[in-house]
């Protein structure tokens, strides 16, 4: 893949968005001629409307760009729901008559609740079956539902209806310019809330979940429901297309919504990058652009239907980032000199008309850019706490939607208050404040690990007073307990009657020979696998039949053997994925930038840095995990789930691909995690590591409880030694430990 | 009683065309996990190929084998042009691939012998046999025999020796199966060919009893993809059922007087019935999918 085309593959990031573009030349001169485009000499009757025809193609690519581009989710039958919306457009405006701004929420509603349909049997199966299930349904609606005389009946829409000339809004849609303009400013305001969509929490779900639906779950990301909301916006925005489609042509016939025309438009989403918005409104004028030249030059005459599946053979194989990723090259050879004339337009020119543009610049990243400049005293306050729009329902209704079997309601533990555990921290010598930090030298007395020679290993951190494991075990609170925990796959008895406690404030080691059920135990406490015997409690909450995500949102953090992070995204963006939990902003809120959502988004990037600080990963910040080596990525993974709050962390073989260097670096971690009030239970090959960095440890062996205990009084069970190296070898374990 | 045996003699051709299909269907996925929406098209083109080389003067025993090899090489091409290069992707960039490869064979096959549909060569003679006092066409019964022969065939090939095996293991694992001596891309090549091979068989029957049409025929593939669908993706057996409900409610609906007013009726069952078959299923999640790339 390029170089190019890999930029791209990351520009559905949740970067911060720079708005430099405002005075940007280039993009001035764009804006001017987008509007002044009806009224220009050369702009004849046919090319005005090959516009507005791009104005249709742009609407349903970028229903595209969130479905496939997004979440990674194939729709082949995006025709359909464009039919869909038409004519319920169509009924609505002859039998409701209901006209143009407000009959485009019926066709959105349509659209949506047909794709929620889809959704819902789609989310059940995993693989390609949503492309399965979206061609069939295209394939059910051009021959079934297109055909039914109650359903086509007002499919022909003569203009009267769309407005009476007395009544405010009126629109004349017999006028291509005004057309023009009315579609188009739709394509711009669908635009500008799925790119709201995509810097929020939503969006960002979304990436999580194309990415690895496990880890998205681990982060409390409910993957049915991101799906759901996916298939839902994707089929509103194809609802609103074939609404313009309609008012475009005043008469549709099923022909339009055949399922080639699905596989059509996927072409021009793929085209245009599949995953940008900008990239998907290129390719559409692309795209309908042909029609126009094919249409006037006579040497092309019968070639048009060869074009689209050309150029997206040939984006496919050759040039996978698309229009987006040529954009982006062309932008980057010329940023020198347009950044040169903005700079002036910037100083000189703009500030005069300034003040109403910065009106307009309501987004997350430009507010969030904004706090960057306000002084740290009032960033480190605390956000003023905002109540959801839920929450602020009357009591019936609100008590009525949490009544909905949707969502369980999960009791979420409060997050893990990092500022507060740092402000407790030991001042340090010199006393710099705010955050006390001095340098440990790998010998400190903290740790009572035999160092490998070799780089010396720095550290600074914050000396924190060991938390209450001064209390005997049995007096802190359990976080887990697996209670007779039996596994069986068919005849396999995995885990046999398997019993373990976490408590509060303590490292616990789960080791094992191969084969010995530590993973089966793991993912049953994780909500991988259901136990078929036993029971699991996570806080005190019987969580046997829970999913991954609701555990998840009840305050436990994990990280996976294999690396489960967004290559594509920096560290920081995939840090901020897992702020999913306690932001409480909602869908509406991140479609328009709300006070929710801001406050939410400023918190959740305090959060980051802050954890970002604390594990000294700051350098790795905006560095892409595809290019970071593998034991930054572990810490990468230990700092997610310490992002989320989570006041429990689950480490599956943290220490596997580490050097011993980096092992002995990752057990500092683990300490400095639990003093930070963090409770931890991993599961490692890496004996002498577990016992090092253990409070207590439990051993397995063919699937059952081999023994427990302090990682003293493991390293002299002579079971334990019998089972991992066999009855004569004692002295090793006793050296390796040493 | 005799009616309801016309309806079941008419969905025959359909039962054997969407079995062959969805059969080469299954092997593809069962290969490669790509699931070849190009299926179609490449039975299409196929079809036109064998239609061009007949009236060109060929005759049929070597018209068909030099058709049924195109559709085999086509198979292999797709895979190698437009599956193969995306494996690093996605299998979503895949599939992607295989739309790109129907888009190509659509539009050229429409440029190059037009897009209007015509009659197709027969293969087998004119003429029907008539049971219970109306006609079945020998093409149509034809279609079903060989739906038969095909479905032994693949039996044969892919459970009794180890080549299904080794396809199957070139899919799940390509680096254990080359372990095993397998070599996994000749697998999955040789997977595509049967795929392409078979669809060149089923389209060009189909094309002699139907149309020969760019599109239309190219469609026929999307009820064989329900039929792989209700059988399970990756079972033949599973395959062979799903087509004969498939192809038997295309024929058996006309029967039902209820139904035959609705337009569309067949497949607004079938799509239930798919959708009902994917909500019955269900696995939780998927470990992840993105090798890197945003498609």
């Amino acid at each position: 893949m390029s170089a190019a085309a890999e930029s791209v593959a990351a520009a559905p990031a949740v970067k911060q968005r720079e708005w430099r573009w405002v005075g940007n030349p280039l993009v001035l001169l764009l804006v001017a001629f987008v509007l002044l485009f009806p009224w220009l000499p050369f702009v004849s009757f046919s090319l005005l409307g090959t516009a507005n025809l791009a104005a249709y193609y742009a609407m349903v690519a970028v229903s595209l760009v969130v479905l496939t581009g997004w979440v990674g989710q194939i729709s082949l039958g995006q025709a359909g729901l464009v039919g869909v919306g038409a004519y319920v457009t169509g009924h609505v405006v002859r039998g409701l008559h209901v006209t143009f701004p407000v009959n485009l929420l019926w066709a959105a509603a349509a659209g949506a609740i047909v794709a929620i349909a889809l959704g819902f049997v789609a989310v059940r199966v995993r693989g390609l079956y949503l492309a399965v299930a979206t061609l069939i349904f295209s394939w059910m609606a051009s021959e079934f539902l297109f055909r039914q005389r109650w359903f086509i009946k007002n499919a022909e829409v003569t203009l009267k209806p769309f407005g009476d000339p007395d009544a405010f809004p009126y629109f004349d849609w017999t006028s291509r310019r005004t057309y023009f303009y009315g579609a188009w400013a739709v394509v711009a305001a669908a635009v500008y809330l799925m790119a709201n969509l995509r810097d929020s929490k939503t969006g960002r779900a979304f990436f999580a979940v194309r990415g690895s639906e496990v880890a998205a779950a681990s982060m409390g990301i409910s993957v049915v429901r991101t799906k759901l909301t996916a298939f839902a916006i994707s089929g509103a925005l194809a609802g609103v297309a074939g609404n313009l489609l309609l008012i475009r042509d005043q008469v549709i016939t099923a022909d339009s919504f055949k399922v080639e025309v699905s596989l059509f438009f996927l072409a021009i989403a793929v085209v245009g990058g599949l995953s940008s918005l900008g990239g998907a409104v290129a390719a559409s004028i692309l795209f309908a652009g042909l029609n126009e030249v094919f249409f006037r030059v006579e040497a092309f005459a019968g070639w048009l239907e060869v074009v689209p599946p050309v150029l997206l053979t040939a984006v496919l194989l050759l040039y996978r980032g698309g229009l987006a990723a040529l954009g982006e090259a062309i932008q980057r050879r010329i940023s020198p000199w347009t950044d040169k004339v903005s700079v002036l337009l910037r100083q000189r020119v703009l500030p005069a008309i300034a003040g109403a543009a910065t009106g307009a610049r309501r987004t997350v990243a430009s507010a969030v850019r904004r706090a960057g400049e306000v002084p740290a005293e009032s960033l480190n306050a605390e956000p003023e706490p905002r109540t959801p729009l839920r929450r602020r329902l009357p009591a019936p209704i609100a008590s009525a939607l949490a009544r909905i079997p949707t969502s369980r309601t999960i009791p979420t533990q409060p997050r893990l208050d990092l500022d507060a555990v740092v402000a407790s921290a030991r001042p340090s010598q010199n006393g710099n404040a705010p955050h006390p930090v001095e340098t440990v030298e790998p010998s400190a007395p903290s740790t009572d690990v035999a160092l490998p020679s070799g780089a010396p290993l720095t550290w600074r951190t914050i000396q924190l007073p060991p938390v209450s494991l001064a209390a005997a075990r049995e007096d802190r609170p359990i976080l887990i307990e697996a209670a007779g925990v039996t596994v069986r796959f068919g005849g396999l008895v995995a885990v046999n009657n398997v019993s373990l406690t976490v408590r509060e404030h303590e490292i616990v080691g789960l080791i094992g020979p191969n084969g010995a059920g530590k993973t089966t135990t793991f993912n049953s406490i994780a909500g991988l696998n259901e136990p078929t015997e036993g029971r699991v409690f996570i806080y005190g909450h019987d969580v046997t039949t829970w999913t991954v995500d609701q555990r998840a949102r009840l305050g436990v953090g994990r990280t996976f053997q294999a690396i489960q992070l967004l290559p594509q995204l920096s560290v920081f963006e995939n840090l901020l994925v897992a702020t999913h939990v306690h932001n409480e902003s909602g869908l509406l809120s991140h479609l328009f930038v709300g006070p929710i959502t801001l406050a939410a988004e400023r918190d959740g990037r305090r959060q980051v840095r802050r954890v970002a600080e604390l594990l000294e990963l700051e350098e790795y910040l905006d560095r892409r995990v595809a290019d970071l080596p593998f034991g930054v990525l572990r810490m990468v993974e230990v700092a997610r789930a310490l992002v989320s709050g989570a006041r429990l962390i689950m480490l599956d073989e943290p220490a596997s691909g580490l050097d011993n260097n980096e092992t002995e670096r990752l057990a500092q971690i683990l300490r400095f995690v639990r003093d930070l009030g963090v409770t931890l239970l991993l599961i490692e090959h890496d004996v002498q590591m577990v016992t090092s960095v253990s409070d207590y440890m439990y051993v397995l062996e063919y699937g059952a409880l081999l023994a427990e205990g302090t990682p003293a009084d493991i390293q002299r069970d002579p079971r334990v030694i019998a089972a991992y190296l066999g009855e004569e070898a004692e002295p090793v374990l006793e050296e390796a430990s040493a | 009683m005799a009616r309801l045996l016309v309806f079941v003699l008419l969905s025959l051709p359909l039962i054997g065309a969407y079995a062959i299909f969805s059969l080469g269907l299954v092997v593809i996925y069962r290969a490669s996990k790509v699931l070849n929406l190009a299926h179609g098209a490449m039975a299409m083109v196929s079809a036109y190929l064998f239609n061009a080389v007949s009236e060109a003067g060929l005759p049929l025993f070597a018209a068909l084998p030099v058709a049924v090899a195109a559709g085999g090489v086509l198979g292999w091409g797709v895979e190698r042009l437009f599956v193969r290069p995306l494996r690093t992707v996605s299998t979503t960039a895949q599939t992607v691939g295989t739309v790109a490869a129907f888009g190509l064979l659509v539009a050229g096959a429409g440029k190059i012998w037009g897009t209007g549909g015509h009659g197709a060569t027969r293969v087998f003679p004119e003429g029907q046999i008539t049971i219970a006092s109306s006609g079945i066409r020998y093409g149509d019964l034809g279609l079903f025999f060989v739906m038969l022969v095909v479905s032994a065939g693949l039996y044969v090939l892919l459970q009794r020796t180890g080549v299904g095996l080794a396809m199957r293991g070139a899919a799940d694992n390509p680096r254990a199966a080359s372990l095993m001596g397998v070599n996994p891309q000749l697998a999955t090549s040789g997977a595509w060919v049967i795929g392409g091979s078979t669809a060149a068989v089923a389209g060009i029957l189909l094309a002699a009893v139907t149309i020969l049409h760019p599109v239309v025929l190219s469609l026929q593939a999307v009820p064989a993809l329900v039929a792989a669908l209700i059988g399970g993706m990756g079972s033949l057996p599973g395959a062979l059922i799903g087509a004969a409900i498939v192809g038997g409610t295309q024929g058996l609906v006309p029967a039902l007087p209820s139904l035959q007013r609705i337009e569309g009726s067949a497949q607004l069952l079938l799509t239930l019935l798919a959708l009902g078959v994917m909500a019955a299923r269900g696995e939780r999640y998927v470990a992840t999918d993105v090798r890197g790339g945003a498609l």
